[in-house]
């Protein structure tokens, strides 16, 4: 079974709209115009449990509106959503316990409490025995290694260390299905990687499902083999990473580092010349192209090192969205 | 043998969880303490008013005298302090406007127990202090402070007052919840204020009103979360008024906890979560 179908899902917001100065709020005071924004448009898709799936789009897309219709915080305008078998807006306690939302920019943790409180919070909320919640923090705090920090006031632990704690609590009663809405945001080079780890390991030990939406391509690159690409509330890719790139990018880049000076016009009969910084040479040919093309640099100039590459994933995403 | 484990279990979940809103509460005591006085700030300008009033008057007014007077402002500070939540602006604010609903709509647990036992602890709190502040007033006006001494009368004054405290908690709860509907809900609720301390006897006893004002009153239900319960603990009531003001407060939260539960179910589907 399917732990999440979607099927024709539209969710409409219903937004007031006020002319700009002074005269338009008096305006609004007697006749206010309503406009309807569509922010999710008939998206339909089925997610399998254990998979790893990427949302990606630009801001006001409509991933996070996805998001929330998933986990049941929002009432779909029309459509179909079932999560586990459950209809998530109807809030049924067996759901909510086998799910977990988290949020990068908004906090669980009780602000001026130790995040140690909130574990027990949700140990009696969930309704945890005491013995897998033991087991299930030990677990969490070794591998987050914030046995230091979890009885220190909330208020006084860093970004980094905050974003670990939330994670602890919304993982703590195992959840089978976990939504994470820019993890990463806000958070350096070193705890990024950390965290995807973390959650790599999460999704292959109990076999989760994760949905994880982000603005960091690295994220979803080396975390997701799946990523579903949003824009305008319309879904305009689902399937794997490399099928994207194949899909949406005609070349390759081939960077050569040459041995001896090489001259321009030659290598401009081969491909796109992207940069020109002897001994460094960065070429664009086409994709059908680029074995032949290296071929004949290797056999027509003397070549210490050369690379061919896919396209930078910014350049693939920003390519999606410029065509839509 | 296995469902009184499980309830005792269950009983334990809602114990644990006041519990860890109580520390809350106790860390941040010093707001606890601004609220509190707060609260005393009318009823001792009303009681500094009347004081005036019962001298010119020759010493009394519809029989009450000053001690009197100061007797039910000793109360309603009390009540005001331990009865009267204020759970509207964390709802109305916190939770709609600024998206926190969220946390809670995500948690296997009501959203109406989660924030009842939010708003328990500090009406504890806060109660307690009122009531040390009365002992230690009685510890020197001995004849200010008199409840009742019958047993059932207090025991039926006790219950008053818990209900008292739903009422006024599901009423609050309502009006928070309007803020699905209205981003500026800080109108309606001052409007709620001034009906409020009029017709709950905040301001003026109840027994001052002219008559058809006053049965109005005793309809609505507002002075059945301040003035009755007082009232009952002065020991001004008999047995049959004590059953009819609890019949009146079950009615009343009925028809709240039906308000509530439609409230409820609509706004979340206007609920945007935003800030997310």
């Amino acid at each position: 079974m399917s732990a999440i179908t979607v099927n024709h899902l539209n969710k409409t917001y219903k937004s007031y709209r006020k002319d700009p100065g002074f005269f338009g709020s008096v305006r609004s005071l007697v006749k206010r115009k309503y406009e309807n924004i569509p922010a999710v448009k008939d998206i339909s898709f089925t997610i399998e449990s254990g998979e790893l799936v990427g949302f990606i789009g630009p801001n006001g897309a409509g991933k996070t509106t996805t998001l929330k219709c998933l986990s049941g915080l929002l009432f779909p305008t029309s459509g179909e959503i079932s999560v586990l078998g459950f209809k998530p807006f109807e809030r049924k306690n067996e759901f909510l316990k086998q799910i977990s939302l988290v949020m990068g920019q908004k906090n669980q943790l009780w602000w001026d409490l130790p995040p140690m409180e909130t574990f027990l919070l949700n140990k009696e909320i969930y309704q945890i025995p005491k013995n897998h919640f033991k087991k299930t923090l030990d677990e969490l705090i070794s591998i987050l290694e914030v046995e230091d920090i979890i009885n220190i006031q909330v208020r006084k632990l860093s970004l980094g260390q905050r974003m670990k704690c939330e994670l602890i609590a919304a993982l703590l009663h195992s959840p089978k299905i976990l939504f994470l809405d820019e993890p990463t945001i806000g958070l350096d080079v070193v705890m990024q990687k950390k965290l995807r780890d973390f959650v790599r390991e999460y999704n292959k030990k109990f076999n989760a499902t994760v949905i994880l939406t982000s603005h960091y391509m690295e994220d979803v690159r080396q975390l997701c083999d799946r990523i579903i690409v949003i824009d305008h509330g319309s879904i305009l890719f689902d399937g794997k990473f490399d099928e994207l790139v194949k899909k949406h990018t005609q070349q390759k880049i081939i960077s050569v580092i040459f041995e001896k000076e090489v001259l321009r016009e030659k290598l401009l009969k081969l491909g796109i010349i992207k940069d020109f910084d002897l001994p460094k040479v960065v070429l664009l040919v086409k994709r059908e192209n680029a074995n032949s093309v290296a071929e004949k640099l290797l056999k027509d100039f003397s070549v210490l090192d050369m690379n061919i590459e896919e396209p930078d994933i910014e350049d693939v995403i920003r390519n999606v969205f410029s065509k839509s | 043998m296995l469902s009184a484990m499980s309830f005792q279990k269950a009983n334990m979940r809602y114990f644990r969880i006041f519990f860890l809103q109580l520390q809350h509460a106790i860390e941040a005591r010093s707001l606890s303490v601004v609220w509190f006085l707060t609260a005393l700030t009318t009823p001792l300008l009303m009681l500094i008013f009347w004081s005036g009033a019962t001298a010119a008057a020759g010493g009394r007014i519809f029989s009450w005298s000053y001690s009197n007077f100061a007797t039910y402002y000793l109360f309603i500070a009390l009540a005001s302090s331990m009865l009267t939540a204020h759970i509207q602006e964390d709802v109305a604010f916190e939770d709609i406007n600024k998206g926190n609903l969220s946390q809670y709509i995500l948690k296997p647990f009501p959203y109406y127990t989660s924030k009842f036992l939010l708003e328990l602890p500090w009406r504890l709190f806060q109660g307690s202090l009122a009531i040390s502040g009365i002992v230690i007033v009685a510890l020197f006006f001995k004849n200010l402070v008199s409840v009742t001494s019958s047993p059932i009368i207090l025991l039926l004054a006790i219950v008053i007052a818990i209900l008292a405290f739903i009422l006024s908690f599901t009423f609050k709860m309502i009006l928070g919840l309007l803020a699905f509907w209205f981003t500026e809900i800080s109108g309606v609720m001052n409007v709620n204020e001034i009906i409020f301390s009029i017709a709950s006897g905040t301001l003026i006893p109840l027994e001052f009103f002219p008559n058809n004002l006053r049965t109005l009153f005793e309809i609505l239900p507002f002075s059945y979360m301040i003035y009755y319960p007082i009232i009952a603990f002065l020991g001004k009531l008999n047995t049959t008024s004590l059953l009819q003001v609890i019949l009146m407060q079950l009615l009343w939260i009925f028809i709240f906890s039906l308000v509530y539960k439609f409230t409820w179910a609509k706004g979340r589907k206007t609920f945007t979560a935003v800030g997310l």
